[in-house]
């Protein structure tokens, strides 16, 4: 190796002679050892360097996917599952009250539904009712909505509630909702109002929260009540 | 080979980038503020030290000059957005005998001239892949990325000296911060990506960390030294700017381990207020000091023991290839760190 890189050295061209006689100047001259003594500093940084980009190197592999560790620890598969669920059933929420929404600004930009929160019993429609500003734990809100029947028939309506479900499953038991009347009788081409009281109880916790009304006998009457608890 | 002749092919190779990097503007608007500013840095004539090693080493180790245009246009581009936003951090006023891009528009315009730069240097990797195939473009994809990631962190290291006003830094400190901030992205990556390309990926790239190391150190302490001693025309920055700018340089170390507590209570007074309201008199006072102390000197020794333990390395890596034009360029560039005087 050594007598290779003489026998380069010696046929190299002036920039080799060149070298050559840097080299030598500096073997001859005392400060060897301070060259030898700083290029040896030089390399253990280098080293140094290396390695810890190595490291670092490596432990960003093991975050980035480390699925020997996924599969070694099932708890914690199981949390990721339970929290990748949470987050679709809040993604499938955030999507049902935006098509709720979507729909009632369809609804009230046709010209013959302007009376907004007026449900004709004959066209299964979608009223939401939703509070003009958030509500905190404990507060009350009332919603208004009226029925009319358009057919020549006379129609027995009792309603039924559910609860209201918000984000990462949580729930708002359906008796902070009171109907009023919870039961009641249209005659043909009569329309009669409807009273919603909502009391949030006092652990409600924060998020955007939907409810649905509905007739227990009849499917065509939908009310989407959409509230947001903040803290 | 002389000094011309490698100037000359470092020439060839920098116009051959430059080229490319035109090729690579987008040639639509926003132009006066954005892609018109693009090349200024690039035309303003470096010594082309990143395409020329990049290039040379494809070459010395088999491969053609085509090979290795695109990489050599992704590390132009980059190095040139790092001068723009460096400049920027340093409060630089000129940069290659003109001013800075910040100061012929302003600190916004040219942070984003920078940034735009920096998305340009994406897609020549990209392009890679045609040329290289999928392997070999991913690999110098990642020589890429570790060089970026080592250049921001040698950055950030100098920055928070600067900003902490640092006073306890040692030679060692100094070598690290110029191995992650300089030698990366001017030699070890250009020689590596190089060799890397005319070998197919066939060679271990780790074998240039040394040779890359210890050039891009001796380059950047004599430049340093440079900056203090040389002859302001040719040089092209203004001399003894980085005192003023607080630079941590390798004969500042030096000075405040060597300097009476006085001196060195005075030189960190100076250096805790900011860059415009620094008196040049007290830069030059520290100056005086750096050659009373031998500063200077120890920084220029310490760049001829590095430069010659570059060729060491060189000879190790480069004596069992044939001889070449290219493989004589490196050799010889690695002589002129030794000998320059701008």
């Amino acid at each position: 190796m050594a007598a290779n890189k003489n026998k380069n050295q010696g046929k190299s061209n002036d920039g080799g002679n060149l070298a050559n006689d840097i080299l030598k100047g500096i073997k001859k001259d005392e400060i060897l050892s301070r060259a030898q003594q700083v290029i040896n500093s030089a390399v253990n940084v280098l080293e140094e360097e290396i390695a810890a980009g190595i490291l670092a190197a490596k432990k960003i592999e093991k975050k980035v996917i480390d699925v020997d560790e996924i599969r070694s620890d099932p708890d914690d598969l199981m949390n990721r599952i339970r929290r990748d669920t949470h987050e679709a059933v809040d993604l499938f929420l955030d999507a049902l009250t935006a098509i709720t929404k979507q729909v009632n600004k369809l609804a009230d930009s046709k010209p013959e539904e302007k009376t907004t929160n007026k449900e004709t019993k004959n066209n299964p429609t979608l009223t939401l009712l939703e509070t003009e500003q958030p509500l905190r734990p404990g507060e009350t809100d009332t919603f208004k909505f009226s029925l009319l029947e358009d057919t020549e028939k006379t129609a027995k309506i009792k309603f039924q509630k559910t609860s209201l479900f918000g984000p990462n499953g949580n729930t708002i038991n359906s008796t902070a909702l009171k109907i009023s009347p919870s039961s009641l009788t249209l005659k043909s081409k009569e329309e009669k109002e409807v009273t919603v009281h909502l009391t949030l109880p006092k652990n409600a916790k924060p998020g955007i929260y939907n409810g649905l009304i509905t007739d227990a006998d009849n499917s065509l009457v939908k009310v989407v009540l959409n509230v947001e608890v903040i803290p | 080979m002389d000094t011309a002749l490698m100037k000359s092919m470092l020439a060839d190779y920098g116009a051959h980038t430059l080229n490319g990097i035109q090729r690579y503007i987008p040639d639509k608007e926003p132009k006066t503020y954005l892609y018109n500013l693009i090349s200024e840095y690039p035309n303003r004539g470096g010594k082309g030290f990143r395409p020329g090693l990049c290039i040379a080493a494809c070459k010395a180790f088999g491969g053609k000059e085509e090979e290795a245009s695109h990489s050599a246009v992704c590390l132009e581009l980059l190095h040139n957005a790092f001068l723009i936003h460096d400049d920027v951090e340093d409060e630089s006023f000129f940069r290659r005998n003109k001013p800075t891009l910040h100061e012929s528009t302003n600190a916004a315009i040219a942070i984003n001239v920078g940034d735009a730069m920096q998305v340009l240097g994406l897609y020549p990797l990209f392009k890679n892949r045609e040329v290289l195939g999928d392997k070999v473009a991913m690999q110098i994809f990642l020589e890429v990325q570790h060089m970026v990631t080592e250049s921001v962190e040698g950055q950030a290291m100098e920055l928070g000296w600067r900003k902490d006003n640092t006073s306890t830094l040692t030679e060692a400190d100094y070598l690290r911060m110029i191995l992650k901030k300089t030698c990366w992205y001017t030699c070890i990556h250009p020689l590596r990506i190089g060799a890397i390309i005319g070998t197919k990926g066939k060679i271990n790239p780790e074998k240039f960390d040394r040779l890359g190391y210890f050039m891009g150190t001796s380059f950047q302490i004599q430049d340093d030294v440079l900056n203090l001693v040389a002859d302001g025309e040719k040089y092209g920055k203004e001399i003894g700017g980085d005192i003023l700018e607080g630079k941590r340089t390798l004969m500042l170390i030096h000075l405040m381990e060597h300097c009476s507590p006085n001196e060195l209570a005075g030189i960190l007074q100076f250096l805790s207020i900011p860059i415009k309201q620094r008196q040049q008199a007290k830069a030059h006072e520290i100056l005086e000091m750096m050659h009373a102390y031998g500063s200077i000197e120890h920084a220029a020794n310490t760049a001829r023991y590095l430069a010659g333990a570059a060729l060491k390395e060189f000879y190790t890596i480069f004596s069992r290839l044939p001889d070449s034009e290219d493989k004589s360029l490196i050799e010889t560039i690695i002589i002129y760190m030794i000998n320059r005087e701008y």
